[in-house]
């Protein structure tokens, strides 16, 4: 069984190591510059969706569903099902290890990890969540629609949409802590700045020194009593983060692929 | 007149020859079968005399003209192996590219045709069985009015009955039009009925092409005591020759020749015959039945 | 042939025409609601230029994913049209009618590669326009913000056209439509990030070189350092290629000269009493159409030769 697995799965594998020790060395020779690559870090788990993922069940159903007869279903769906969590567990470790060459990556060049969204997203347990929710996207968009490009269109779209909405709120999974007038320290995840009014209440623009130019502006807002808000969180709540972005992602995937995957392995196919 | 005709023609992939010194011709209103073992050269040959490989020896003449140019294809159809067919299409959408990517198309011969087989127009190309995929296929090919007609196993992956359905709608086709048609197969039996042209290929090379009748006049199957073998085969030209202990069992090419009374003989069948050839690959390289095509 | 393209291409061409049709409505509503909050007789204030801002970054931020979409071309639009064919054995079928083969690819590879490049045309000059509604801010220079300069006039359909061209090629060439989808991503991703990182964009003409005339000009400084505003000197919407200092001679000073005034308190005099000269070099705004067309050029061509790839090898 594993080495059927490894039989035809092992361009995905090789492939996906390769680019992995492709990475590791770049990260190495390239050092500080490679920041710019990094930033497409958040792109990587799609590749995962599209090429491990959607053709998995998209092809099998695409192919021969008319031309062979498939008498031993049973044993069909528990092959799907174990192939599933054999290629799920690769995937999950494949995609830590990217986390924890993120990782070191990081703390080699004292890069920013939670305030750089491609970082945190890339470094840590989150990476390894990350490549199984495209894993099991792409495969639940295949075994939904039954064709490679559809399905691929779809893991593609839902993968960007999650990706959008998981940055949009990750400053929101705690209660973010409020400095005055010093900005936060590196290593934080800002999420808000105001001004606080010289009668206590917050302001997004005051509306004072309309007419300053860029170079007086700060100075000319200060000496009117506004003083600088803001909101961050603070560095030690990485891991916290890390941790329910991972929860979260587990229970997308549970809760998007699960059903569908389900109910393609229950249907005859 | 000559329908088909190829003379030395040679195909290779990267260093082996698929088809080596191919050379047959066909006249026409035949049904020829093109039989041989799997990798005996049968789709790389089809291929050639539809334009879809050019050769690298030789040249392969159809309809008079060069294969594969334009003009030559919108009088010859193809029928590929396997039945390509776009599955996302309906069958009145296959229907369409047919009459937008010919100059001859007869719309109401596949319109008529699909009736007459309980095909619905709207059905989706991929949801149909392969015997349904099979007929739609073939009515592409036959609403083109080819004169010749080029099919690839078109009996491969199809249960009995629509073997049946498919080669009784071939053959009522043929009767109509009176068209040439090639078809290829490695199932000898599915061909005796329907086929009065042979052309044998083996190892990528020809060894018999002729008319059936002849080829099955000229042979003659014979059976005998072992010991007596050697002299026979010493007097006749010899296909394929068998022994098991003391019977020997030969198939010769021959009109009636005097034999010892021990000899029994008699006339051989059409399975008969290709095995015989098939057997021996390289006995009947330059046998009559080739040069009598060539 | 024309209805063949229609047919097997039609979900591909509908959704990008829905898409572009979509950006665009977004991005007209977009630009005159901006109108209506921002009035364009409003005197430049700092009002008005957060203003801007905010309504710029509003859109700005999606700029980044226009990557995305020549690459989506190049998927769904490149590898399937000869790779799918291939895989399906389609291709036998297509190419034994009576319209040759060249004809069949002929009509697919222009049909399809003029429907990307409208497409592309359209979203270039909507996000143009859009872009237009900015021209004070300075996020919003076409030339000089790199994303900007990538999604707006022709460049985003030579980019379409370019991804469309290597998807094809490479289901020419590889025949499996997985393995050409990977390759397009490849080739793509590596030319796109390959232009970004190498900045080959300044090399795209020589940059206009600036210096300070004298090193005894005291009076207001011509050129100021970056941090506090150096291109507030410089024409608007200029893309910078290079800054720095330069001694007597005018040779361009190492690092350890350029900060051995970090520690004084005045940095521009104590450099200038050493005798060193503010330079820049840059590419004014009105390069941007030069720059389009260079970009777009190249790219024109490496399609076509792609195209050709294609070609010889169906």
């Amino acid at each position: 069984m594993v080495w059927v697995m490894w039989r035809q799965h092992r361009a995905q594998v090789l492939a996906t190591v390769g680019l992995l020790l492709l990475l590791e060395v770049y990260l190495l020779v390239a050092g500080q510059d490679a920041a710019v690559v990094l930033g497409w870090l958040p792109i990587a788990p799609l590749l995962i969706g599209i090429f491990w993922g959607a053709p998995l069940l998209a092809r099998e159903l695409e192919r021969g569903t008319h031309r062979l007869a498939w008498t031993q279903s049973v044993t069909r769906q528990r092959w799907l099902l174990s192939k599933l969590g054999g290629l799920s567990l690769v995937v999950t470790v494949a995609g830590l290890a990217l986390g924890l060459m993120v990782s070191t990556w990081v703390t080699a060049h004292d890069a920013d990890r939670f305030g750089d969204t491609a970082l945190f997203g890339g470094s840590g347990v989150v990476a390894g969540a990350w490549w199984l929710f495209a894993f099991l996207l792409g495969s639940a968009a295949g075994g939904l629609l039954r064709r490679l490009l559809p399905a691929l269109a779809l893991t593609i779209v839902v993968f960007l949409v999650m990706l959008f909405a998981m940055v949009q709120s990750r400053g929101n999974f705690a209660e973010p802590l409020r400095s005055l007038d010093d900005y936060p320290a590196a290593g934080t995840l800002g999420t808000a700045a105001t001004w606080l009014a010289p009668s206590g209440e917050e302001v997004d623009t005051p509306p004072v020194c309309l007419d300053a130019s860029r170079l007086t502006y700060l100075g000319c807002v200060e000496d009117a009593g506004y003083r600088s808000v803001y909101y961050y969180q603070p560095a030690d709540r990485y891991w916290r983060f890390q941790w329910t972005e991972t929860g979260i992602l587990l229970l997308c995937t549970v809760l998007l692929a699960g059903p569908v995957v389900y109910r393609v392995l229950r249907r005859p196919v | 007149m000559n329908v088909l005709a190829t003379t030395g023609l040679g195909k290779r992939y990267r260093r082996n020859w698929a088809l080596k010194e191919c050379s047959v011709s066909v006249p026409a209103g035949r049904v020829v079968a093109l039989v041989g073992p799997n990798g005996a050269g049968k789709t790389t040959l089809l291929h050639m005399i539809v334009g879809l490989l050019s050769p690298d020896e030789g040249n392969v003449t159809v309809l008079g003209k060069p294969a594969g140019t334009r003009e030559t294809m919108s009088r010859v159809a193809f029928l590929a192996q396997d039945k390509p067919l776009y599955e996302g299409f309906s069958v009145a959408d296959m229907l369409r590219f047919g009459a937008h990517m010919n100059t001859r198309w007869d719309d109401e011969l596949a319109t008529r045709r699909l009736a007459e087989l309980g095909i619905p127009l709207d059905r989706k190309v991929g949801r149909m069985s392969g015997g349904q995929q099979a007929q739609v296929a073939l009515t592409v090919a036959l609403a083109k009015r080819p004169e010749l007609l080029v099919l690839d196993e078109p009996l491969a992956n199809l249960d009995p009955l629509a073997r049946h359905e498919v080669m009784r709608g071939l053959m009522a086709a043929v009767a109509e039009s009176g068209m040439t048609v090639v078809l290829s197969s490695h199932v000898v039996s599915d061909l005796e009925d329907t086929c009065d042209w042979l052309v044998v290929l083996n190892q990528g090379r020809v060894q018999v092409s002729g008319a059936i009748e002849d080829l099955l006049v000229a042979h003659r199957l014979l059976t005998g005591p072992a010991e007596l073998a050697d002299g026979v085969a010493a007097r006749l030209s010899v296909v394929d020759d068998s022994r098991t202990g003391r019977q020997a069992t030969m198939v010769v090419r021959a009109g009636s020749p005097t034999l010892d009374p021990r000899w029994t003989s008699r006339g051989v069948n059409l399975e008969e015959l290709v095995l015989a050839y098939l057997r021996r690959p390289d006995a009947a390289a330059l046998s009559g039945p080739v040069l009598a095509g060539a | 042939m024309v209805w063949l393209t229609w047919r097997q291409h039609r979900v591909q061409l509908l959704v990008a025409a829905a898409f572009v049709v979509v950006v665009g409505v977004l991005l007209f509503v977009h630009a005159s609601r901006t109108g209506t909050l921002v009035a364009p007789s409003e005197p430049d204030s700092v009002r008005r230029r957060n203003l801007l801002d905010s309504q710029f970054g509003q859109v700005g931020r999606f700029l980044l994913f226009s990557a995305a979409l020549p690459a989506l071309i190049g998927l769904f639009w490149g590898t399937p049209l000869l790779a799918r064919e291939y895989e399906r054995g389609t291709h036998l079928l297509a190419w034994t009618q009576s319209v040759p083969r060249q004809a069949w690819l002929g009509v697919k590879l222009a049909g399809l590669g003029a429907a990307v490049t409208a497409a592309g045309l359209v979203f270039g000059f909507a996000i143009y326009a859009w872009a237009g509604e900015f021209a004070p801010t300075r996020s919003a220079g076409r030339l000089a913000n790199q994303e900007l300069f990538v999604s707006t006039g022709i460049v985003p359909a030579a980019w379409w056209l370019f991804a469309f061209a290597v998807g094809v090629a490479a289901g020419a060439v590889f025949r499996k439509l997985l393995t050409a989808m990977a390759v397009t991503l490849g080739v793509f991703f590596a030319v796109y990030i390959g232009v970004f990182n190498t900045d080959a964009r300044l090399h795209y003409a020589t940059p206009v070189h600036v210096e300070e005339t004298a090193p005894a000009d005291r009076g207001e400084p011509l050129l100021i350092n970056t941090r506090s505003g150096v291109e507030d000197r410089l024409p608007g919407g200029a893309l910078m290629a290079a800054t720095g200092w330069l001694d007597r001679g005018g040779v361009p000073l190492s690092n350890a000269e350029t900060w051995s005034c970090a520690s004084t308190s005045d940095y521009l005099a104590c450099m200038r009493d050493k005798g060193y000269r503010w330079f820049a070099e840059y590419h004014p705004a009105d390069r941007y159409w030069r720059f389009q067309l260079t970009e777009a050029g190249a790219l024109l061509v490496a399609a076509l030769a792609l195209g050709a790839v294609a070609w010889r090898r169906s």
